[in-house]
């Protein structure tokens, strides 16, 4: 008995050690460890049949032996599973099928949503308007003239038999509407604006703005600087500079056009910049006190400040879109880039 | 507009430290975009005046010849040239090694080397005018002539550009744009003003004398439309004759881009630049009458009424043009262009000058309608001044007494001035001006800045701000500058862009804390694009507001119940949306020769003029028209055979993710663009909001697209107005769950929906049911198809024996196929 519980111990090394593979190892264990025909359950089972005073000696020697081939099933299956990952057939570059892949928010929206993020951290009220406005809105309670050119056929989309209906030119239209509705407050809003331009690759007859003001006591010029510098570092890095040079606008008293210093080529000079290094990117100034009136506000106890930004000049100034025609192409090879 | 920097100079006194390019960066920051700075006649560096002393045929080329040329060198200088004008002694322009010069006048510039032509060597090249970029100021009169400068003293060797004295100025080229609220800036002396500021450097120039009346002509002015024309100067000068202006002025004409023609027309164009005030010189011979009067009428002109400029163009006019007139007829369209039979000419030695002042709007209007834009429309666009309408005239006489001393006035000085402009007081004080710039300018900085833009300060006491007492200023604002500063905001642009942005320290307002609008709308847009093109691969499109006809007609819409653009920016889309499907469904075609895929959404307002009521208000009492927010998508995908269930389950997923609930109703009455039974309704909180369809083969047909398509929209205003649903959970089991599989085959009649209704309500122990596959096809016969589901059995009370699950899958399996007819696959 105990001769045949050595031998066995000995047969099942060789044969562990001898197991090529995961599965040749499994046979391996059910050979002898099998619940139903294992040889060393079998040997287990059969020392009943064993004489009493030899039970314990040998009952001890096959549990120990029993031990010792599980342990070694243990270190020969890691063994095992230890070089085939050593041997490394993982194919890390195969794809997944069907093929995963992302959609894509419009390149305008996500300079959008980026920046919403950034104003309403500072305070703002995000709202929407309308796309088809009143010339009132538009052009009247702006402080912009019956006879402004812009105001022009040439520049403006009137609606056919509704001679105070256009489509919006600019995001500033919503000023005195905000104002009127919520008095003096941080707004931000944002969205498509129109102008009867003939399209090519510079120009585009729709195309997205993002404007915000800030109206409330005491507000200054300085206030002005310090949240147009703090959106340029958010753009453009910790680094950036603004410039700030004289801009007509008739809503706005100062008007200036803002400009940052090139994140493009480090203010080198670059094609982006017309070798200037100075990106023009906002228009802003202090609101004029005949909006504020207009807004049902008294621009004596009150002053305010706006700034706008090209949505799209913002997006093609990021990715390097020459062409304004694709943001409104809707060619996927286009969006998809995104 | 192109300034040359020496006549700038002249008006204003700088410091001689000061360099063109300082003065250049200055205006740009405070006053106007100065776009460039050209060095004048940089381009003809190494191009010296040439003497030839030989000419001899080219030994290899008929064309050619072989010229020695004196350029102040050694030696003489060896040039092959194919000039058909060379003869000896005369006077020519040498390009010597290392010049630029154009080929034939064409291409760009290119650096000259030295050359071996048909075998000979050449050193040079003598120029033709066009080569060097002087073909403007000396016009070829045939392909072959080279430039001739013989009638120029000046010695060989002597650079070109001292010549024609160049080289000493810079010229500013400014950005048009920047002016265009600026009248005062389109003359020398309104840059003089901001540069005098800008420098602290006093002005250089006076105001002109005044006129002195003589005899002999008499002149008369009479103004039928004030409004078009507040103020017409005019005065009869006899002793001009027609012979080029001095050098002096047609250096200065031409550095500023105006070409010089004679001096009685340059005069005028000089006064324009200098001052900005456009400028008239007519024929005396031309407009007198038979008694030799002048009697100038300005009136309307006719309801076409046709009229021939001095360019010689004709032009049929309207009533709302203004024109210059004698008794007879029409001698000028008026601040816009002068005619052809009134036009200085040859024999002229009398001019009537004309000094005016017209309304900008009527010019815009009239040199937009004829598309004849001139310098001097340009200027009267801006609004000028009526007052420099005589600081002009003086001026002109001022001149041409100085090109032709013997210059006699021979009439009176006209002047029709109908109202006056009243003078403007602003007041501005210290406080204000500190707070709206949220920096201390001291009032003396203040105060010099403004006097040298031509304002006149005067302090005014003190006023109590608050606690403390801040000074006051009365301010008047100068004629020149009443159309752009009305206001004391106006002045603290004054001040400030003066002082320099730069100057002002930045800061963030101090906390103003409000509570948020709630914007249910706003937040479902972007979830809901998030949503769709993160979770569900879709791409989001920005289209147009403007539709075709034809698209809304393949949509069963009528074009004429649109909104339409006045002037449509093109013929094909004059129609504002009232669905955004359509220009998706173009983007479809577009599309669908890429990848097979295409999958596309948009947010955008549609424009629905029937619901006033609903629309925002105008402003002025009325409303707009409503402008619900609307979601749209498309998707087609030929690798896709469950096409309508993904976008649906698409919207109900997203839709879900904002917390909005949508119902899907099969379409009773179908649109008839819809494939016949393939479209649902969809609903929120007991509204209809929108549809989700399968465009049927003769839409598809229409917009041109090949696959399957699917197609939705939903009104996001109206979803917007409805409750958020109140998410609710159920508290986990803590029992193992059992699943089993079963594929049913049953009639194609059969919804899908109904049998997984039933499916999930038929046993208490089934907690979800999930369609794994859906077929039909050869393998389940004809009018059949399969579904395929996969059923999770679970217990909130005890652990599932095998048994127990498969008894309960047993009875739900012959549940379903006794109530659909169905048999197990």
């Amino acid at each position: 008995m105990e001769h045949s519980l050595k031998a066995l111990q000995e047969k099942a090394h060789k044969e562990i050690a001898g197991a090529k593979d995961a599965n040749a190892l499994e046979a391996v264990e059910i050979k002898y460890m099998g619940r139903a025909a294992g040889e060393i359950t079998a040997i287990l089972k059969n020392l009943k049949d064993v004489p009493a005073e030899e039970r314990p000696r040998l009952g001890a020697l096959a549990n120990e032996i029993k031990q010792d081939i599980e342990a070694q099933i243990l270190e020969r299956r890691e063994a095992l599973l230890a070089r085939a990952e050593a041997e490394d057939t993982f194919d890390v570059t195969e794809s997944y099928v069907p093929r995963r892949e992302s959609g894509t928010l419009h390149p305008t929206t996500q300079i959008q949503y980026e920046l919403e993020d950034f104003f309403a951290v500072m305070g703002f009220r995000i709202i929407d308007g309308p796309e088809l406005e009143s010339d009132f809105y538009n052009f009247s309670a702006l402080n912009i003239a019956p006879d402004h050119p812009a105001r022009d056929m040439q520049d403006t989309l009137y609606i056919k038999d509704h001679p105070t209906w256009l489509m919006r030119t600019h995001t500033s239209s919503m000023q005195v509407r905000i104002m009127r509705e919520f008095g003096a407050c941080n707004a931000l809003y944002s969205g498509r604006c129109f102008r009867n331009e003939a399209t090519d690759a510079r120009h585009e007859h729709t195309f997205h703005q993002l404007e915000g003001f800030v109206v409330g006591e005491d507000i200054s010029f300085a206030h002005l600087k310090g949240i147009l510098d703090a959106v340029a570092r958010h753009l453009y890095g910790e680094d950036t500079q603004v410039r700030l040079r004289p801009k007509y606008y008739p809503f706005v008293e100062p008007g200036v056009s803002g400009e940052v210093t090139c994140a493009f080529c480090a203010s080198h000079g670059c094609t982006l910049c017309k070798q200037t290094g100075w990106l023009e990117i906002f228009g802003a100034g202090l609101i004029h006190p005949h909006v504020l009136k207009e807004g049902g506000l008294d621009p004596k106890q009150v002053s305010g400040l706006a700034f706008g930004f090209g949505l799209t000049r913002l997006a093609m100034l990021k990715y390097g879109i020459n062409d304004v025609r694709l943001f409104l192409s809707a060619d996927m090879q286009f969006l998809k880039q995104f | 507009m192109l300034l040359s920097y020496s006549w700038l100079k002249e008006l204003v006194r700088l410091p001689a430290r000061v360099r063109v390019e300082d003065v250049a960066k200055r205006l740009s920051l405070s006053t106007v975009e100065v776009e460039g700075i050209r060095q004048e006649g940089a381009d003809l560096e190494n191009i010296v005046v040439g003497v030839i002393k030989k000419i001899e045929p080219h030994p290899n080329a008929d064309r050619l010849s072989v010229t020695q040329v004196d350029t102040g060198g050694k030696s003489l200088l060896t040039i092959v040239c194919g000039g058909s004008n060379l003869r000896v002694g005369q006077r020519v322009a040498v390009a010597c090694v290392g010049a630029r010069v154009r080929w034939h006048g064409e291409g760009e510039l290119v650096e000259l080397a030295p050359a071996t032509i048909r075998g000979v060597a050449s050193e040079g090249m003598i120029c033709a005018s066009t080569e060097i970029g002087l073909g403007e100021r000396f016009p070829l009169k045939n392909e072959k002539e080279i430039l001739d400068i013989s009638d120029i003293s000046a010695r060989a060797g002597t650079p070109l550009t001292e010549v024609l004295g160049l080289g000493q100025s810079a010229i500013l080229e400014i950005d048009n744009k920047s002016l265009s609220n600026r009248p005062d800036l389109w003359g020398y002396t309104g840059i003089a003003r901001e540069v005098s500021a800008l420098f602290k450097a006093p002005l250089a120039f006076k105001v002109p004398p005044a006129i002195k009346k003589g005899k002999g002509i008499t002149l008369h002015v009479s103004v039928q439309d004030t409004i078009a024309c507040p103020r017409y100067t005019a005065v009869a000068l006899k002793g001009v004759k027609v012979v080029p202006s001095p050098a002096w002025m047609q250096e200065r004409l031409h550095a500023s881009g105006v070409r010089p023609i004679n001096a009685i027309v340059d005069v005028t164009n000089y006064v324009m630049l200098e001052i900005g005030q456009p400028m008239h010189a007519f024929d005396y011979d031309a407009i007198k009458d038979a008694r030799g009067t002048v009697e100038i009428v300005v009136r309307p002109a006719k309801q076409g009424e046709e009229f021939t400029t001095l360019d010689g163009h004709k032009h049929t006019l309207h009533d709302k043009m203004l024109l210059i007139a004698n008794k007879t007829r029409a001698v000028a369209i008026a601040g816009v262009m002068g005619g052809d039979l009134s036009a200085v000419a040859d024999t002229t030695h009398t001019i009537i000058l004309e000094s005016a002042n017209f309304n900008a709007r009527s010019i815009r209007r009239t040199s937009n309608t004829l598309s004849l834009r001139t310098e001097s429309s340009a200027r009267f666009e801006k609004s000028l001044d009526p007052t420099q309408a005589e600081w002009g005239l003086c001026r002109a006489v001022e001149l041409y007494k100085r090109l032709f001393p013997s210059a006699e006035i021979a009439s009176i000085v006209a002047d029709s001035y109908s109202k006056k402009a009243k003078s403007l007081v602003i007041a501005l004080d210290e406080a204000v001006l500190q707070k709206k710039l949220g920096i201390k300018i001291p009032l003396k900085d203040a105060r010099q800045i403004l006097e040298r833009l031509g304002f006149v300060v005067r302090v005014h006491g003190t006023r109590p701000h608050g606690q403390i007492r801040s000074k006051s200023l009365r301010i008047t604002v100068p004629s020149f500058r009443m159309r752009d500063v009305n206001v004391p905001e106006d002045l603290t642009e004054e001040i400030v862009r003066i002082y320099g942005y730069e100057h002002i320290k930045a800061a963030l307002p101090k906390t103003q804390m409000l509570a948020p609008a709630p914007a249910p709308l706003h937040t479902l847009a972007r979830v809901l694009k998030t949503r769709m093109a993160y979770d569900n691969k879709f791409h989001e499109a920005v289209t147009y507001a403007f539709v075709r006809a034809s698209a809304l007609i393949a949509l069963g819409l009528k074009p004429e119940k649109h909104l339409m653009l006045s002037r449509p920016l093109s013929e094909e889309r004059p129609y504002v949306a009232t669905t955004i499907a359509a220009n998706l469904l173009e983007a479809v075609e577009k599309n669908q020769h890429g990848s097979g895929r295409v999958a596309l959404f948009e947010v955008a307002p549609v424009f629905l003029p029937e619901y006033l009521k609903q629309g925002v208000d105008d402003g002025t009492g009325g409303r707009l028209p409503y402008q619900p927010l609307h979601f749209g998508c498309v998707y087609s995908d030929k690798n896709e055979t469950h096409a309508f269930a993904y976008v649906r389950d698409s919207l109900e997923s997203v839709f879900g993710a904002a917390g909005y609930d949508l119902k899907f109703k099969k379409a009773q009455e179908g649109a008839r663009w819809w494939r016949a039974g393939a479209a649902v309704d969809i609903w929120c909180a007991e509204k209809k909001v929108g549809y989700c369809a399968v465009l049927g083969r003769h839409a598809q047909g229409l917009f041109g697209i090949n696959h399957e398509t699917v197609a939705a929209e939903i009104d996001l205003s109206l979803v917007a107005k409805t409750n958020l649903r109140v998410k609710s959970y159920h508290v986990p089991s803590p029992f193992p769950a059992v699943t089993r599989d079963v594929a049913l085959v049953m009639d194609q009649s059969v919804q899908y929906a109904d049998v997984q209704e039933t499916l999930s309500h038929a046993h208490v122990l089934v907690k979800n049911v999930e369609l794994f596959d859906s077929y039909h096809g050869e393998h389940v016969g004809a009018g059949k198809k399969s579904l395929a589901f996969h059923i999770l059995y679970q217990s909130n009370e005890r652990t599932l024996t095998a048994e127990e699950a498969d008894a309960t899958h047993k009875e739900l399996i012959a549940k379903v196929v006794h109530t659909y007819k169905a048999q197990v696959r």
